[in-house]
C-alpha cells in the first residue's frame, strides 16, 4: 500500500480548485458588486462536457449606476441569463453582450424590480478541472443471472476528491453526468418474438431481390401463386417502432434510480457490435445520472435500475402486432 | 447540525457489491461530524489495493503490513473517500471482503463500529475446444462462401463479456481477405454510407471530423483489427459522448444511416443473415467476435491453419493469446471461409464420445 501515491489524486484536485475559483471568485465579486450578498448560490458541474453552471439570487441597487448602462465585471460566460422574480420571467433584453464586455440595461431591469435570479454558464477549458474534483464510478457490466431477471441493478458512486473547495465557497455542488453503459443486448428476445410469418416475409423480401437468379426466380414464382403475403403487417413500420424504443427520451421509461442519484439522461452508444453489425438495436445505452455532493454528504451512492424485462415485453408486443 | 446526529457513528459506508476484475471502484465512509475521529481502519484482502485516498492528510495515514490502512485524522470532519482497484485473478469469479472499522469519541465516550463488505469480482474466461477432428468446409446452395458444419466450440465460462479477436497466423497476405470488402456487397454498403453521411454533413455543421472517424472505421480492413483500431474505437466512443450533448440527434441519424446501409445489402445477399445469426448467438453467450468478416481463401482439399485468438474484456484489457494450431480443414471446393464460420458458441455436443473435445488450459490470469 503506497500512501504517497494514494493521496496524490486528492492533492491534484486541491490544485484544480484554483482553475474553478479563477472563474468563481471574480464572478461572485462582480455579482455582489451590483447590490449586496448573493442568495442561495448553486453550482452545477456537468462533468462530461466540462460545463459549470452557476445560479444565485441577486439584488441590484440602482443608486450606484452612473448611466443607463452598467458594465458587469465578471469573467465572460458562455451563456448568461437574468430572470425577474415576480412574475418569474426571462429578462434577456437586459443583457447586452459585446465581444469582451457585458452590459446591463437599467430601463429593462428597473421595471422588473431589484431582485433577480442569475444563471451563468462557463466551460472550464484546458484542464480536466471538473472531472478532476470528483471521482465517480459505476460497474463496467452487471452480472447476468439468467433470463428471468426482471431488472438489472447498476451501483453508482460519486465522491469529492477534496472538500476544501466546497467548504470555502459553496455548500452544495450538483454533479451531473455520472455515466453508466447499460447493457441492452436484447437480440435474443427479438429473435424469439419474431413470428414465423414475419420471418418468412423477411426471407421472401431478401430472396426477391437476391443476386442469385435461381433464388430470385423461385421467389417470384412463389409470389405469383401466393400473391398475398403471409405477414400482413408493415415490416418497415415495425422496424421503426422497435428503433423508437431506443431513442433516448423513450428509453428513459425503462430506467429508474434509487438512492442519491436521479435525472437519468441517456444516449445511444455506438457499441462495438454496432460498428461491425449495424443493427438498428444498440447493445449498449449510455445513461448519465445526477447527484448532489455537499459538505455534509461529500460522497453518495445510489442505484440505476434497468427494467430489462419491461423493455423486452414492449419489444415482443410490437413484434407480435 | 441536527441534534440527533451526535448519537450516531457511521452515517453511511459504501463498497460496491460487484465489479469487473481489474476495474477501479470507489467507496466511502461518512460519520457524525460532531464526533472526534480516533482511528479509521481499512482492511483489504489480497488482490484489492488502495488506489486513491481522499480527504486524508498524508501525516495522518499509516499502513499496517500490506493490507491495512490506518487513518488518525481527516481534513474536513466526518468523511474519508477511497478508490480501490482489483487485480485479475486466476479464478474468473471471486468474492472478497473489505472491512472498515471506525473508532470515534462521542461526548467523551469512545465507540467502535465495523462494516463488512463482500465484493464479487468477475471477468471473462474463454475456453476453446482443441480437438484433432477435421472440420469440413463446403458450399451450401445459395451461399457465396464456405460454411463449416461443426465449427470449433468456444465458450465464455466467466461472467464478464469477452471481445475476441481472431488473427490468422503465418498465412500469406493473399490468402487472408476481408469478406466484407468483397465485390458488390462492400461497394453497396459504402455507397449508402457515403450518400447518407454527405447529407449528414450538411445537416450537422461541424460534424465532419466525427463522421470522418466513422467512415474511416468502415473502410478499415477488419482483418487488420488490432490495437490501433481498438484505440480508434475508443476515440470514437469518447467523441460520441462529447457530441451527444451538442447534437443528440446526430448519433441517431448515424444509426439510421447504418441501418439503411445494412438493409441495402440485406436485400442483395443473404450472406449477412448468417453473419447476423452467428453474431446474435455469440452475443447471447457474452462473446463478441471483433473481426468476424476476416476470411481465409481455401483451395479444395486439406489445409492446416493456425490462428491466434485474443480475448479482451470491456476494460480493454487483453488476456493472453490462445493459440489455435494445426486446425485441419477439408474444403470440398475452393472458396472463401469467413472466420465467423469457424467458431460457434453453441453447447458442446455430447453424443460423440470418440470426439470428446479437449479444452485449452485455463487462460486469462495475469
Amino acid at each position: 500500500m503506497d500512501i504517497d501515491q494514494a493521496i496524490k489524486d486528492g492533492l491534484r484536485a486541491a490544485g484544480l480548485v484554483r482553475d474553478v475559483t479563477k472563474v468563481l471568485g471574480p464572478l461572485t465579486e462582480g455579482l455582489q458588486g451590483l447590490g449586496g450578498p448573493l442568495e442561495s448560490p448553486e453550482l452545477r458541474f456537468r462533468v462530461p462536457d466540462q460545463f459549470m453552471e452557476y445560479s444565485a439570487g441577486l439584488r441590484v441597487s440602482y443608486g450606484i449606476w452612473k448611466s443607463e448602462k452598467l458594465a458587469l465585471p465578471i469573467p465572460m460566460p458562455k451563456r448568461l441569463h437574468l430572470y425577474s422574480l415576480s412574475p418569474y420571467a426571462p429578462l434577456d433584453d437586459a443583457i447586452i453582450m459585446s465581444e469582451d464586455k457585458i452590459w446591463l440595461d437599467r430601463k429593462v431591469l428597473q421595471s422588473a424590480g431589484d431582485r433577480f435570479k442569475v444563471d451563468a454558464e462557463y466551460q472550464i477549458d484546458g484542464s480536466q478541472a471538473l472531472s478532476g474534483l470528483v471521482y465517480s464510478s459505476a460497474p463496467m457490466e452487471v452480472v447476468h443471472q439468467g433470463e428471468d431477471d426482471e431488472v438489472e441493478r447498476y451501483w453508482l458512486h460519486s465522491e469529492l476528491k477534496t472538500t476544501k473547495f466546497i467548504s470555502e465557497i459553496y455548500k452544495s455542488i450538483r454533479i451531473e453526468g455520472t455515466d453508466v453503459a447499460v447493457d441492452v443486448t436484447l437480440r435474443e428476445d427479438i429473435k424469439k418474438a419474431l413470428s414465423d410469418d414475419m420471418r418468412f416475409e423477411i426471407m421472401m423480401q431478401a430472396n426477391l431481390s437476391s443476386a442469385d437468379r435461381n433464388v430470385q426466380a423461385k421467389a417470384l414464382a412463389y409470389r405469383r401463386v401466393h400473391p398475398i403475403p403471409k405477414f400482413r403487417g408493415n415490416l418497415f413500420q415495425l422496424t421503426h417502432e422497435v428503433e423508437e424504443l431506443f431513442q433516448p427520451r423513450k428509453f428513459a421509461n425503462f430506467l429508474e434510480t434509487e438512492g442519491a442519484f436521479r435525472d437519468t439522461r441517456c444516449m445511444r452508444g455506438p457499441s462495438l457490435a454496432d460498428l461491425f453489425l449495424p443493427m438498428s438495436v444498440p447493445d449498449r445505452m449510455t445513461v448519465l445520472t445526477t447527484t448532489d455532493l455537499t459538505l455534509k454528504d461529500p460522497a453518495r451512492e445510489g442505484k440505476l435500475i434497468f427494467k430489462k424485462s419491461t423493455l423486452a415485453k414492449r419489444l415482443r408486443k410490437i413484434l407480435a402486432s | 447540525m441536527p441534534g440527533d446526529e451526535a448519537a450516531i457513528g457511521i452515517r453511511s459506508a459504501f463498497v460496491p457489491e460487484f465489479a469487473l476484475q481489474g476495474q477501479a471502484f470507489s467507496g466511502h465512509i461518512l460519520w457524525s461530524r460532531s464526533a472526534k475521529l480516533v482511528r479509521l481502519t481499512l482492511s483489504l484482502p489480497d488482490g484489492i489495493s488502495l488506489k486513491h485516498l481522499y480527504n486524508v492528510p498524508k501525516s495522518a495515514a499509516t499502513t499496517q503490513g500490506t493490507d491495512t490502512l490506518e487513518v488518525s485524522a481527516v481534513e474536513s470532519d466526518g468523511y474519508a473517500g477511497f478508490v480501490l482497484e482489483s487485480r485479475r485473478f486466476e479464478s474468473p469469479d471471486v468474492t472478497l471482503q473489505v472491512k472498515i472499522q471506525l473508532r470515534l469519541e462521542i461526548d467523551g465516550a469512545s465507540r467502535t463500529e465495523e462494516r463488512l463488505f463482500s465484493t464479487n469480482l468477475f471477468r471473462p474466461s474463454i475456453w476453446v475446444e482443441t480437438s484433432d477432428r477435421t472440420l469440413t468446409a463446403e458450399f451450401v446452395p445459395g451461399d457465396s462462401f464456405l460454411r463449416i458444419k461443426e465449427p470449433i466450440h468456444i465458450t465464455n465460462e466467466g461472467k464478464g463479456t469477452a471481445l475476441v479477436i481472431v488473427a490468422p497466423k503465418g498465412m500469406s497476405p493473399d490468402m487472408v481477405t476481408d469478406y466484407m470488402l468483397q465485390d458488390d456487397v462492400r461497394k453497396t454498403y459504402m455507397r449508402v454510407i457515403n450518400e447518407r453521411f454527405a447529407t449528414l454533413e450538411t445537416e450537422f455543421p461541424g460534424s465532419e471530423s466525427f463522421l470522418e472517424l466513422w467512415r474511416h472505421l468502415f473502410e478499415f480492413k477488419s482483418s487488420r483489427l488490432d490495437e490501433k483500431s481498438l484505440s480508434q474505437l475508443e476515440k470514437l466512443q469518447e467523441s460520441s459522448k462529447q457530441l451527444e450533448s451538442k447534437s443528440p440527434d446526430l448519433l441517431e441519424a448515424i444509426g439510421e444511416a447504418l441501418w439503411d446501409a445494412l438493409l441495402a445489402i440485406f436485400t442483395i445477399d443473404q450472406r449477412f443473415k448468417s453473419w447476423a445469426e452467428t453474431m446474435n448467438a455469440t452475443l447471447a453467450q457474452s462473446v463478441v467476435l471483433l473481426n468476424p468478416s476476416t476470411a481465409v481463401k481455401l483451395e479444395a482439399g486439406d489445409s492446416s491453419l493456425d490462428f491466434d485468438l485474443t480475448p479482451v474484456d470491456l476494460l480493454g484489457h487483453a488476456y493472453p493469446v490462445i493459440p489455435l494450431r494445426g486446425i485441419k480443414v477439408h474444403a470440398k471446393s475452393a472458396g472463401t471461409l469467413p472466420l465467423f464460420e469457424l467458431l460457434t458458441t453453441t453447447p458442446l455436443p455430447t453424443e460423440h464420445p470418440g470426439e470428446r473435445p479437449r479444452r485449452s488450459s485455463r487462460r486469462g490470469s495475469n
